[in-house]
C-alpha cells in the first residue's frame, strides 16, 4: 500500500497531465480498477490490519495515559484515547530499569550476530552455490533439514557444552555459534548465488583471482541485498530474542532488553503505563529499521527468488 | 604472443559408462601472431575447445601446450591469457575503470602502471568518457568495447573469445567486427576466435576451424575453405547463402574425362584422371553449385555464354537485397538459389535462363559427403 501510493505520487509529479495513464500502467494490479473500487480496496485492506495494528495501538496508548484512565472500569472513547498526555510515563520507564544499560547490551550482541552469522553463511552459501566438491547434495541437504529440528531437542546437550566449557554467564554462547552459519540464511544466500552468473567467477579466475578473492571481491559484494535482508532477520531475531539470555546470562548487568522487559514485569508488576512506555520504546528502533530498510528487504528476499 | 597446439585433445562429460564426448580428438596448431576463428553450430564442441586453453575446463585426454608448455595443470591465472565473454561478465559493481585494472591490481602492477594502462588502452577503444561509469550506466556496444579492453589492458601472450559479437545488433556487429580486427593488426596478439557465424569467420580469421560434433571438419585459410571445402558439411556451412546441392551422377564421357548428370543435363568435368572421382565412376554423387555462381543475364558475356551450362529455371521466391538479388527457383527436378546482379527486374513465376561455369562445380562422395575434387 505504502509503496504503490509512493509510486503514484511520484509518476503524478513526473507527468501531471498524463498522469491516469501511467498511473494505470503503473499499478499492475489496481489498473483495471476505478477510482471508486481502488478506494474501496484500500478500505478494506485497512479494515483487515485493524486487528493486527489494534494491540500495538493499545500499548502505545496505554503507555500515556495516566493511572485513573488504565483502571477506569467503562469503556468508552475518552477511556480509549489517553488525555492528558503523560510523557512522565517514559522517564519513569527509563529510570525504573536501566534502559541504556540493556541497550548497550541488546545492541553490541546484535552487532557480532549480524555480522558472525550474516559473514559465515554467506561463505558456507558461496560453497554450495558457486563451488564443486564431493557429496555437495547430501551435505546441503543435512544442512537444510537441521532447520526441521526445534531448539528444544538440543536445548539441554547444547546447555550443557556451554556449561563444560566454562561459558555459562557470558555472552558466548549467544555470539559464538552466530560464527558458524544460520541454516535458513545460508539456504537463502545460497539461491542467490547460484543464480550470479559463472562467467563473473570465470572472469576474474581467469583475471587472476582465486577462489577467496573471488568470493571477497565480486561474488560478496554483489550478494549486498541478499546479505541485507539476512543482516535484517538476525538483528530482529537477536533483538527479540528472550530465551537465549534466559537460558545463559544471569548477571543483572548483563541483561538485554527483551529479558529485561521481563524483569520489569516482575518487579513493578502493577504499573502498567510504564511497562507500556517500556515495551513501546523496545519495539520502536525495530519498527524505525523495518521503515527505513523497507525497500531493501522486500527487494533482497524478492532478488533471492531468482531474479538477476 | 603465443603458439598454441591441440595434441590428440578429447572432452568428455559423465561417467565412463554413459559419457558424451563434446571434443573429439583435436589435433590443430596456431601460429605465433595468428587470429584463428573456430566456427562450427552450437554444440560443435568450438567453445569448450577455447574454455580448455583457459583452463575452465579440464581435459579429459590428450595434451594443450601453449609456447611450447603443456598447459593441463596450468591454473587458469597463470596461463597469461585474456578472455572476451559473450555476455561480457563485466562485474557490475566496478566502474569501468576498476574493471579494466582488476587484474593489473591482482598482478600488484603499481599505481602509476595501471593508470597508464588502462588510460592507454580506453582510449585505443574510445572509452575515456566512461570510465567512471558501472557497466549497468552502459550500452551493450560500450560494453563489449569495455570487455574488450579489460583484456588488451593485460598485455597478455594470448586472447581468447568466446562469440563476443553475438549480443550485438547487426550494425553494431559490423563495426564492432572491424574493430577487432584492427586492434588484432596493431597488437599481434595470439588470438583464438569462437563463433557459429561464418562471416564473422571468413572476414576475421587468418584460418579457419571448422568444427561439427566435436570433430574437426577442416583447418584452413577462409578462401582455401570456401573455394575448396573438404565434405558437404564445410561446403554448406561456409557461405552465404549456403551451397545448393543437387543429386547427381558421374559418368565417363565417350571421348574420355569426367561427365556429370544433372537431370538432362550432362556436365563435362575439365579435371585429371583421380582415383576419387574413378571410385564414383557410375554412381551417384552429390553436386555442389555456389549460388554466387549462377548467372543471368548481363552477367552472361556472348563468349561465357557457349561455355556455360544452361539452366532453365522458373522463379519461386524473389529477395531483393539492392545489391544482389537472391532468387530461388526450380530447374527441372531441382531447386534452386541463385544470386544475381540486384538491378535486374525480376519477378515470381518469370522464366529465366541462368548459367554456370561447369569449372565451378563441386562434387562430394554421396554417403561420406568428402570432396571428390
Amino acid at each position: 500500500m505504502i509503496s504503490n501510493s509512493s509510486n503514484e505520487t511520484m509518476i503524478a509529479q513526473k507527468a501531471p497531465t498524463a498522469w491516469s495513464g501511467l498511473l494505470k500502467r503503473s499499478t499492475g494490479v489496481s489498473s483495471s480498477l476505478t477510482l471508486q473500487q481502488r478506494f474501496g480496496a484500500h478500505l478494506i485492506l485497512i479494515l483487515l490490519c485493524v486487528p493486527a495494528l489494534l494491540p500495538f495501538l493499545w500499548m502505545v496508548a496505554t503507555s500515556l495515559k495516566g493511572d485513573t484512565q488504565i483502571f477506569s472500569t467503562t469503556l468508552t472513547w475518552s477511556t480509549l484515547f489517553p488525555y492528558p498526555l503523560h510523557w512522565s510515563n517514559y522517564s519513569g520507564a527509563l529510570e525504573a530499569i536501566p534502559f541504556v544499560v540493556y541497550l548497550k547490551n541488546t545492541l553490541l550482541l546484535c552487532l557480532v550476530t549480524v555480522v558472525g552469522t550474516t559473514f559465515s553463511s554467506a561463505v558456507v552459501a558461496y560453497g554450495f552455490g558457486k563451488m564443486e566438491f564431493p557429496a555437495k547434495g547430501v551435505l546441503f541437504l543435512l544442512m537444510i533439514s537441521t532447520m526441521a529440528l526445534p531448539a528444544q531437542v538440543t536445548m539441554v546437550p547444547v546447555f550443557a557444552l556451554f556449561r563444560w566449557l566454562h561459558w555459562y554467564g557470558t555472552y558466548l554462547p549467544l555470539m559464538v555459534p552466530s560464527f558458524f552459519g544460520t541454516p535458513f540464511y545460508i539456504f537463502l544466500l545460497t539461491q542467490f548465488y547460484r543464480n550470479l552468473p559463472t562467467t563473473l567467477a570465470e572472469a576474474a579466475r581467469i583475471d587472476g583471482a582465486g577462489e577467496w578473492t573471488i568470493f571477497w571481491r565480486i561474488m560478496l559484494p554483489l550478494s549486498k541485498p541478499a546479505l541485507i535482508t539476512c543482516a535484517l532477520f538476525q538483528f530482529m531475531a537477536t533483538w527479540n530474542d528472550f530465551f537465549g539470555p534466559l537460558l545463559y546470562i544471569n548477571d543483572p548487568s548483563k541483561y538485554t532488553l527483551a529479558y529485561g522487559l521481563q524483569q520489569f514485569l516482575s518487579v513493578h508488576g502493577s504499573e502498567w503505563a510504564r511497562l507500556m512506555a517500556a515495551s513501546t520504546l523496545f519495539v520502536l528502533p525495530i519498527i524505525l529499521l523495518f521503515f527505513l530498510a523497507q525497500k531493501t528487504f522486500i527487494q533482497g528476499v524478492a532478488t533471492t527468488g531468482g531474479k538477476n | 604472443m603465443a603458439s598454441i597446439i591441440f595434441s590428440n585433445v578429447f572432452k568428455r562429460y559423465g561417467t565412463k559408462s554413459a559419457s558424451v564426448t563434446a571434443v573429439d580428438n583435436l589435433n590443430v596448431a596456431i601460429r605465433e601472431r595468428e587470429f584463428m576463428v573456430f566456427v562450427g553450430p552450437s554444440g560443435c564442441g568450438k567453445t569448450t575447445a577455447l574454455r580448455m586453453v583457459a583452463g575452465l575446463e579440464d581435459i579429459s585426454d590428450g595434451t594443450i601446450s601453449i609456447d611450447g608448455l603443456i598447459v593441463n595443470d596450468v591454473q587458469p591465472r597463470h596461463r597469461d591469457i585474456a578472455m572476451v565473454f559473450q555476455n561480457y561478465a563485466l562485474y557490475p559493481h566496478m566502474s569501468v575503470y576498476d574493471n579494466m585494472a582488476f587484474a593489473l591490481k591482482l598482478r600488484g602492477v603499481s599505481r602509476g602502471d595501471i593508470d597508464r594502462r588502462v588510460k592507454n588502452a580506453s582510449s585505443l577503444l574510445e572509452l575515456d568518457l566512461y570510465l567512471k561509469r558501472k557497466p549497468g550506466a552502459l550500452s551493450g556496444g560500450q560494453r563489449q568495447r569495455v570487455a574488450l579492453a579489460r583484456a588488451i589492458v593485460r598485455e597478455p601472450k594470448l586472447f581468447l573469445m568466446d562469440e563476443p559479437l553475438s549480443n550485438l545488433d547487426a550494425k553494431l556487429r559490423v563495426h564492432t567486427r572491424a574493430e577487432i580486427i584492427k586492434l588484432h593488426r596493431t597488437l599481434g596478439i595470439t588470438t583464438i576466435y569462437v563463433t557459429h557465424d561464418q562471416v564473422e569467420a571468413m572476414t576475421m580469421g587468418d584460418r579457419i576451424v571448422v568444427m561439427r560434433n566435436g570433430t574437426v571438419q577442416q583447418c584452413d585459410t577462409p578462401l582455401a575453405i570456401y573455394n575448396k571445402p573438404a565434405n558437404t558439411f564445410v561446403a554448406g556451412f561456409i557461405g552465404m547463402p549456403p551451397m545448393n546441392f543437387l543429386s547427381a551422377s558421374l559418368e565417363r564421357k565417350s571421348s574420355g574425362g569426367y561427365e556429370v548428370g544433372l537431370g538432362s543435363v550432362k556436365v563435362p568435368l575439365d579435371c585429371p584422371k583421380n582415383e576419387n572421382l574413378d571410385r564414383c565412376l557410375n554412381k551417384k554423387v552429390v553436386a555442389g553449385l555456389r549460388p554466387a555462381d549462377i548467372k543471368y543475364g548481363q552477367a552472361l558475356s556472348s563468349r561465357t555464354k557457349d561455355e556455360f551450362i544452361n539452366l532453365r529455371s522458373i522463379v519461386d521466391i524473389v529477395e531483393p537485397m539492392g545489391d544482389v538479388t537472391t532468387i530461388y527457383v526450380t530447374a527441372g527436378p531441382h531447386r534452386l538459389t541463385a544470386q544475381i546482379d540486384g538491378q535486374n527486374k525480376i519477378a515470381e513465376s518469370d522464366t529465366l535462363d541462368l548459367a554456370f561455369d561447369p569449372s565451378r562445380l563441386y562434387l562430394f562422395d554421396e554417403v561420406s559427403g568428402v570432396s571428390l575434387l
